[in-house]
């Protein structure tokens, strides 16, 4: 049928130019309209940070603690720290994973409204590798875990698990153990290829091939057997299968003697903070590029007050690691932190040294939050402990520092922090009790860290940062 | 010659013909003609033979019991004839017969019926050819005496169930295309010259054989005889009465005609070929007979099946005719074969009936070289070669899909068997997602339907369906264009330009069902209301505006069944109209095709009813609604319809271009609609991008069937520019439009080819290697119900997904990785959101026990799929955020799978339906108020599956259903107590141990829904086909009245004429 659908007028050609009109003006509308409304607005963001506060309306949260023993002769007395920092009890169930085929031990413990509260794991079971998982059930609650012994080491469990793990530094000199913790909380194995990063280049040992990480256990390996004598080592965990928590021990008993403990990051960053710079020791960061191409990376180091230094670059070459001295720029008696910056990604790591006390590995922090909280916030009252914000943004920041303790949260501390710069929290002086946990509010974006130095030891550990969508 | 009566004195057999050879002595040939009750044909052809100039020719006239004489007739015109009487009750076998008793001396016999006038040089030249040929049997060529140009018949042959064919179409006119001599099966007893030795060696006709197949009983036993059968076209007779009168089977002896053919078959096939031909006609002949039983013409059927039981009853006299036959046979089947046609003639002829039933009497050789020749003539213009090359493209980008099977994709799931559709037609609880008492959806019944039309055989029904669809919409487009444009050149490519359509090709690699029927019904659809709008028919009665209105109704009811959408979007087609009207500035009664659009789509939900209805109560659950994909197609994407696969190169922003000449180039009435289609095609733009800007993430319909109305819109544009360039551009003077209008070809190269290019995976990008089968391992296990449930980008996701607030979009599936069943989510209640909140809470890190939330509902395995398939198709947006939630869940454990599938199996699991042992109900969390907590807290360990009717230990029963006081469980010992465990599931206690069953209560409330349905839609159905036979019935008779007026007009003019010339 070829019937048509018969029309008596028709537009004019003045009317053909309205249509064309319309059109254009309403395609381009859309066009302007498609401009303005950003797409990465929609995309989801996620930053590699390995422990984050769990959201305020978290039904369920579990914290892994890799590194860690419960038994006489292990590698550093592990104790837990857990925060509750909602108004609300909560409820915990510490499970210790002995490995093999010995029984998990369950412990329920009752996490009071904004209190703190200490276990000690051996107390729970001891045994020389215990995995440590820590389900809150009911309440935002933060967990951290000490090894003591042979020195100082505090660190956030990790609240994620991952099929890659990154650290930037480590070494395995004379006199020092590099251990890797591997914690598969999980209900399936893992297996696990490793492999080193140093000045020399890329190592993978044979023995550091397909290992695997039993369901529910912790694997201790010693890196310091696998890669030997490397001043700079940065290892790299890739999961073939499953996926687990991978957490680095360093040992070294000779000065600066002491423990280390680092979380490593599950991915590579562009840009990373380090607010930790005590004085009077070594600073050195660690940058290892695992890419295919040498990474060009900006290290720089802001001063307190108006003085200011040129940034430095550093080109790591491909599969490679370096190591840059921040300290010996710094002028004597001036505060400073670091920021790093690339254009590809690299993980970077700070060794920190305090002379006669010990010394610290430091994982970066890798993106910036408003919301800041530590479920240790001093160690004993024989330490200097502070906590070290920096402000990285373009605005002032106004920073608040909150105490939870007993029961309450009180604020002990307001300060505005100009762009670039830096606060330093003397918790003893803030009269902060022993066994209190910390919470760090801003107005914009800021990084933050803590420094513990006593007779125990040094130790320096980031906080734990709410995820972005919770700033 | 004995002959019973004395010669009749006539005329003298003409003398030889200057053509014969006088010199010989010419074999002598007795005619012998069979008579009953003849017309005046008969004198006819008796002066025929009487001029005939054959020297030798003695007639013998065999009165079958004739009412009157005929030796006076005979007498007046062949006075030298034999008349001979036989009983009234002797067929034309038996009084032909007569002549191995009545006959001497002739070399030939020449037998004939009486209405059959030979040429004067016919007979002269059988007897030249069989000579030549050594022909044992000879036949003329038959022509209607009405029309002598119009073949009646050139020799006959059979197919291998001993059905008659002829190699002449009915009507074809006689231009000496079939006057070769030629070897044929056998030739009509209406005029056929044997051997007169032949004939008695065969004994004559075999009686049993009349009417219907004594001819090819005859020339069959010839031939196997190793006589020769031929046709000497160059010997003329015309024929009176019916063209093919014996071998028609539909005439009262239908009966007779097809007992007697099967005889034939019976005697003369060797038993080997007995062996196959026997089994597989009786097949045939049972599907045949069903379908005329079906289709009330239970006479044939009965004739047909008829045909066997008589010949069995004949079986002894069948087994003596057959053992003569067998005895003095020297040739083999074999070598018959070349003479008979392959294949079944009833089954060609049955589907010729099907294809064109307004053409019943045209066969398919006609049909098809009327097509061919046709589709030549077309083929020279170029647009004609683009049809045939989108034809031939797609079937080529579809030939995995014909040949093997669709991909399991999306919505593309396996079809069940009928009896399954039906089941989930009728069953009154729906087991999609956590399950529901809504009504299920009508589709399962249209399914069922289509599956039955294809005999059961549902894979190809599935993949012919999806592939049909495609083309089917560009037919729609096709159709619609030439009413917009009436123009055949710019409703072809605007059939072909949405035929490209990237949202087609997206349709089926995404496996988006409903998007694709829209694709194929939305032209369809808004034609009829087109021609609705305009129709104006006062004192109409209301069978015809229900007849009128019907399909447009029906098209949109299908659509809705499918694609609950469709309903709405029709009407913003037409409302798009509505806008572009100020702008078309024409006569376009807007308001009132608006009107009919939202009346018929209002009509075709209440076709669908109660099934709307539940949909009202779907609340949040947009998915009952088709909103089942997020909100993130960009402008660019939209416009160049790239919503998967197809659609992302350059050819869409071309066709975009070639659209806007539409409006560039067109006057008049063209562009009116240019304006119309760019309206709508804005509005498609629209309703696939807008969702984007306002509100991101947020549940929308399948972005391939919301981008129909611009696909549609677009096509009809180009189609209109490409319209212009013969006619509207002429109207401008030369500028910058001529040379634009040249460009409109080759702009649409780019889109053509990026069509061809998508054409050579085979399946338009959708994967060759699909989940349902790397993870049918899934369905052999037998440890308790369970569910799967498909987490990550909605627009990869098997099955229907419904998005969460955060964009994730998830499904569930029953007992393995989908079925049919677990398609078209219904409304949930207050179970709905529970899944999509579970999985929120891992999203966000809210918490680490997925597996003991889910564990209630059944769900044993989690799995995110990277990509729409095992293998191939397309690939997922990266939600690193689910990943990594899925990832810290600490009772999920990970299974290793095919295709980077990431599928972990819930270590929580509790079987569906189950029982924890030795529980108390109240480890069920009766009215939990806030249901994914109750299961977290909740000790579920231990939980063993019911299975059957096994018994079970006492304890605390969870059927994972949602909650329903229609559901009820019983023992031996009774009805156990129901409660609503979790705040959403079927709880009971079970106090003793022993088996337990399940049964829903609301079932037969469907049975008289699912009945009153049926009875409503079978009703249009038979009101639909007695309407159409009435109108086809009124409209036949208005064409023969019509033709009666002209025919009576020509003979007035006629007259008129002649007397006018007269007077002059």
């Amino acid at each position: 049928m070829t019937a048509s659908v018969e029309t008596r007028s028709v537009p004019s050609r003045d009317g053909r130019w309205r249509i064309v009109a319309v059109v254009a003006i309403a395609l381009g509308v859309a066009l302007i309209v498609q401009v303005i409304t950003s797409p990465a607005a929609t995309s989801e963001v996620t930053s590699g940070a390995a422990a984050t506060i769990p959201p305020a309306d978290a039904v369920s949260s579990a914290w892994y603690c890799a590194a860690g023993s419960s038994a006489p002769g292990g590698l550093g007395d592990e104790v837990l720290f857990m925060t509750n920092l909602s108004e609300r009890d909560a409820m915990a169930e510490i499970s210790i994973m002995p490995g093999s085929a010995e029984p998990i031990v369950v412990a329920e413990v009752e996490l009071p409204s904004r209190a703190q509260t200490r276990i000690r794991v051996a107390d729970v079971l001891a045994t020389p590798d215990p995995g440590v998982l820590v389900e809150v059930f009911g309440g935002r609650v933060v967990v951290e875990h000490g090894l003591s012994g042979d020195g100082l080491a505090v660190g956030a469990c990790a609240t994620r698990a991952a099929t890659s793990w990154r650290f930037g530094a480590g070494t395995t000199d004379v006199d020092t153990q590099l251990w890797l913790a591997l914690f598969n909380p999980f209900g399936d194995d893992a297996i696990v290829d490793l492999s080193f990063l140093t000045d020399a280049g890329l190592e993978t040992p044979v023995a550091a091939r397909g290992l695997v990480v039993p369901r529910r256990s912790r694997v201790m390996i010693a890196v310091h057997d696998l890669v030997r004598r490397q001043p700079a080592v940065a290892t790299q965990v890739d999961v073939r299968s499953g996926r687990v928590v991978a957490e680095q021990v360093q040992k070294r008993a000779v000065a600066p003697a002491g423990l280390a403990l680092s979380l490593g990051v599950v991915e590579p960053t562009a840009r990373a903070f380090f607010p930790s710079v005590p004085f009077g020791g070594t600073n050195v960061v660690s940058i290892a590029n695992p890419g295919a191409a040498p990474v060009q990376v900006r290290v720089r180091t802001h001063l307190d007050g108006d003085a200011t230094l040129a940034p430095e670059i550093v080109v790591v070459p491909s599969r490679s690691a370096a190591s840059v001295d921040v300290a010996v720029r710094v002028p004597e008696g001036i505060g400073s932190w670091v920021e790093l910056d690339a254009r590809d990604r690299f993980v970077a790591e700070q060794a920190l040294a305090v002379d006669g006390t010990g010394f610290a590995y430091v994982a970066p922090i890798t993106a910036t939050a408003r919301l800041w909280a530590l479920a240790e916030a001093r160690t004993d009252a024989e330490t200097r402990d502070v906590v070290v914000v920096v402000n990285p943004s373009r605005r002032t920041a106004q920073v608040t520092l909150q105490v939870i303790n007993g029961g309450e949260r009180a604020t002990v501390e307001t300060v505005t922090i100009d762009p670039d710069q830096r606060a330093v929290f003397d918790l003893g002086d803030l009269g902060v009790a022993v066994g209190s946990g910390l919470v760090i509010r801003s107005s914009r974006p800021i990084a933050v860290a803590r420094e513990s130095i006593g007779t125990a030891g040094f130790t320096a550990t980031p906080a734990i940062p709410a995820s972005s969508e919770q700033s | 010659m004995d002959t019973a009566d004395p010669p009749v004195p006539g005329p003298s057999v003409p003398r030889p013909a200057e053509s014969f050879d006088t010199t010989q002595v010419p074999p002598p040939v007795a005619v012998l003609v069979v008579a009953h009750d003849p017309g005046p044909e008969f004198d006819e052809m008796l002066s025929g033979l009487a001029e005939s100039d054959y020297p030798d020719l003695t007639v013998l006239v065999i009165d079958a019991g004739s009412d009157g004489d005929l030796k006076p007739r005979v007498a007046a015109n062949l006075p030298r004839a034999f008349v001979r009487q036989v009983g009234p009750d002797a067929g034309f076998a038996t009084a032909a017969n007569e002549a191995l008793t009545s006959v001497e001396g002739a070399t030939f016999l020449l037998l004939c019926h009486s209405d059959v006038v030979f040429d004067p040089s016919a007979i002269r030249l059988l007897v030249e050819e069989a000579y030549r040929s050594n022909a044992g049997i000879i036949g003329p060529k038959l022509v209607d005496a009405d029309q002598p140009d119009v073949l009646a018949e050139v020799g006959l042959t059979i197919d291998r169930f001993g059905v008659a064919c002829s190699e002449i179409e009915p009507g074809e006119l006689d231009q000496e295309q079939h006057d070769a001599v030629r070897d044929v099966f056998y030739v009509s007893s209406s005029a056929m010259l044997v051997r007169a030795d032949l004939f008695t060696e065969l004994g004559g006709f075999d009686a049993e054989t009349f009417p219907g197949a004594e001819d090819l009983d005859l020339c069959w036993r010839a031939r196997l005889i190793g006589a020769r059968v031929l046709v000497a076209p160059d010997a003329r007779a015309r024929r009176h009465g019916e063209i093919a009168e014996s071998r028609t089977v539909s005439g009262p002896d239908e009966a007779l005609v097809l007992r007697h053919r099967l005889r034939a078959v019976f005697k003369s096939y060797s038993r080997s070929t007995l062996a196959w031909v026997v089994p597989v006609a009786l097949t045939l002949g049972l599907v045949e007979s069903a379908i005329f039983v079906a289709s009330r013409r239970g006479a044939r059927a009965r004739a047909l099946l008829g045909a066997w039981v008589w010949n069995l009853r004949h079986f002894s006299d069948l087994r003596s005719a057959r053992r003569l036959v067998q005895t003095s046979r020297t040739v083999p089947d074999g070598e018959l074969r070349w003479l008979q046609r392959g294949g079944s003639a009833r089954v060609r002829n049955y589907l010729i009936d099907r294809v064109q039933p307004e053409h019943r009497m045209v066969s398919a050789g006609a049909a098809g070289r009327v097509a061919v020749d046709s589709a030549r003539s077309r083929m020279r213009e170029p647009l004609g070669f683009i049809a045939a090359l989108f034809v031939a493209l797609f079937v080529f980008g579809s030939r995995e899909m014909l040949i093997g099977d669709a991909s399991t994709v999306g919505s593309f799931l396996p079809w069940p068997g009928v009896g399954d559709l039906l089941a989930l037609f009728g069953s009154g609880w729906r087991a999609q997602g956590l399950g529901s008492a809504a009504t299920p959806p009508p589709v399962f019944f249209l399914q069922a339907v289509g599956t039955a039309l294809v005999l059961g055989a549902t894979g190809l029904a599935r993949s012919w369906f999806i592939a049909a669809l495609v083309p089917i919409g560009a037919l729609g487009t096709f159709r619609l264009a030439r009413l917009v444009a009436g123009n055949r050149r710019a409703a072809l490519v605007a059939a072909l330009i949405y035929g490209i359509s990237p949202i087609a090709r997206n349709a089926i690699a995404g496996g988006r069902f409903g998007a694709l029927v829209f694709f194929a019904v939305a032209p369809f659809a808004l034609r009829e209301i087109l021609l609705l709008a305009r129709r104006r028919r006062a004192g109409e009665n209301w069978p015809a505006t229900v007849r009128a209105w019907l399909p447009l109704v029906a098209l949109i009811a299908i659509a809705t069944a499918f694609w609950p959408p469709a309903a709405l979007l029709v009407v913003v087609m037409v409302g798009a109209f509505g806008l572009a009207q100020p702008l078309a500035a024409d006569d376009f009664p807007a308001a009132r095709a608006l009107g009919v659009a939202a009346i018929s789509s209002l009509a075709g939900l209440v076709l669908l009813f109660p099934w709307p209805l539940t949909l009202l109560g779907a609340g949040e659950r947009g998915a009952a609604w088709g909103l089942g994909f997020p909100a993130r197609l960009e402008l660019g994407e939209v416009l160049r319809f790239a919503t998967g696969p197809a659609g992302a190169g350059f050819g869409g922003w071309v066709l975009l271009v070639a659209a806007a000449l539409g409006l560039l180039l067109t006057t008049g009435p063209r562009l009116a609609w240019a304006a119309r289609a760019w309206v709508l095609a804005l509005v498609g733009f629209a309703l696939g991008w807008l969702p984007t800007v306002l509100r991101p993430n947020s549940a929308m319909p399948a972005p391939e069937g919301l981008l129909v109305p611009a696909a549609l819109g677009l096509a009809l544009a180009v189609g209109l520019a490409v319209g212009a360039l013969r006619t509207d551009v002429h109207h401008f003077h030369f500028g910058w439009r001529q040379v634009t209008a040249a460009a409109v070809p080759v702009l649409l190269i780019l889109p053509v080819l990026g069509f061809g290019v998508d054409a050579l995976s085979g399946r338009w990008d959708a994967p060759s290697t699909d989940w349902n089968q790397s993870l049918s391992w899934m369905t052999n296990r037998d440890d308790g119900g369970f569910r799967v449930l498909w987490v990550g980008d909605p627009y990869v996701l098997p099955l229907d997904a419904t998005v969460t607030d955060g964009g994730t979009g998830y499904s569930l599936a029953r007992g393995g990785p989908g079925s049919l069943s677990d398609l078209w989510p219904a409304p949930g209640g207050s179970s709905s959101r529970l899944v999509g909140d579970a999985i929120e809470l891992a999203r966000d890190g809210r918490t680490s026990r997925l597996g003991h939330i889910l564990a209630p509902m059944g769900v044993r395995y989690i799995a995110l799929p990277p990509r729409s398939g095992a293998s191939g198709g397309t690939a997922a947006r990266p939600t690193p955020q689910l990943v990594r939630g899925l990832a810290d869940q600490l009772d999920l454990s990970r299974l290793e799978s095919e295709g980077d599938l990431l599928l972990y199996e819930n270590d929580a699991w509790v079987p569906t339906p189950g029982v924890i042992p030795d529980a108390a109900i109240g480890r069920l969390r009766p009215d939990a108020t806030d249901p994914n907590r109750a299961a977290l807290d909740a000790n579920l360990t231990g939980s063993e599956p019911i299975l059957g009717g096994a018994p079970v230990s006492p304890g605390a029963v969870l059927q994972a259903e949602s909650y329903s006081s229609l559901w009820k469980a019983t023992t031996d010992d009774g009805k156990l107590t129901h409660v609503d465990a979790f705040g959403w599931a079927n709880g009971y206690e079970l106090e003793s141990p022993g088996p337990v069953a399940f049964a829903f209560g609301g079932q037969w409330r469907r049975n008289v829904v699912a009945a009153a349905q049926l009875i409503v839609w079978i009703g249009l159905g038979v009101f639909w086909v007695r309407s159409t036979r009435l109108l086809t019935g009124r409209r036949e008779r208005r064409r023969v009245r019509r033709s009666e007026r002209v025919a009576a007009s020509d003979s007035d003019d006629a007259q008129d004429g002649a007397a006018q010339e007269a007077t002059t």
